[in-house]
């Protein structure tokens, strides 16, 4: 990813309040380009359950460098980057899951374990590496407008 | 996180006056949904028209909420924006709650006002 390219990097103490500033911040830039808030929608979908997923689980180690975020739309194509110090990821966050089972009775329903299958809903690709000592995700989806 | 609240006869209208229920607010969101849950009438509306942005920490949220109201009370959602909608979609949550579109729909719905 070069042409077109924007970045953003969330520092200091990444929280959940971090993640909502940070993206803010990325809603700001997108409209910028003059692209639609609407189709930023599922885009910030994706950013704030992968970002959360970093505040929340990366543990110590992911306070000691920026995450580093990386993006681009073009064509109705939207690319991301997403690079963070914290621990890797565990192997059950990326396994295909279905979403949580709802035909339950009214005490049992679920609530966590949407994110990443809201993500995987969302994004025609989502991979994950580890790659010196960093966790690097790549996402791309085709945004279509919320209304 | 600001929550206002008003009552139409046995019905209690829970308007969310902030933008988003996100991992950031899902906590206090919470706290304030218990605190509701005292003295519960029949019917519970969760207005949901000026919030933008639920992410899967807020959808946790609300079902916590239903959960904490309790199974005598019956707990429904109005309002729901695109985004907001599409996130109930993709998880099929709008399969869990009764979605109306605006708040004077579900107050005006027959099968509920009869039961309440």
């Amino acid at each position: 990813m070069t042409k077109g390219q924007h970045s953003f990097q969330l520092s200091g103490p990444q929280d959940f309040v971090s993640v909502r500033k940070a993206l803010a911040t990325i809603k700001s830039d997108f409209l910028r380009q003059g692209h639609l808030a609407e189709q930023y929608a599922s885009v910030e979908m994706v950013f704030a359950e992968a970002l959360n997923n970093i505040a929340e689980h990366g543990g110590p180690t992911v306070h000691l460098s920026p995450i580093k975020i990386k993006w681009q739309f073009m064509q109705g194509l939207f690319q991301a980057e997403l690079e963070d110090g914290g621990q890797p990821f565990a192997p059950k966050t990326l396994s295909k899951r279905p979403a949580p089972n709802l035909d339950v009775v009214e005490a049992d329903l679920p609530e966590g374990g949407f994110g990443w299958h809201i993500m995987s809903q969302l994004c025609d690709r989502l991979d994950y590496q580890r790659q010196d000592g960093k966790n690097l995700l790549v996402i791309a989806l085709h945004p279509e407008a919320c209304r | 996180m600001q929550i206002h609240q008003k009552k139409y006869g046995e019905i209690l209208t829970l308007r969310v006056e902030n933008d988003r229920i996100d991992a950031a607010s899902a906590i206090e969101f919470k706290d304030q949904m218990r605190a509701a849950a005292q003295n519960l009438p029949p019917r519970v509306i969760l207005d949901l028209r000026n919030v933008t942005f639920v992410d899967s920490s807020g959808l946790g949220a609300i079902v916590n909420a239903k959960k904490t109201m309790g199974a005598k009370t019956q707990f429904d959602l109005c309002g729901l924006n695109g985004a907001v909608d599409k996130v109930f979609k993709l998880t099929r949550m709008d399969s869990v709650f009764d979605i109306y579109s605006r708040l004077d729909q579900a107050l005006t719905d027959p099968e509920t006002h009869s039961e309440s």
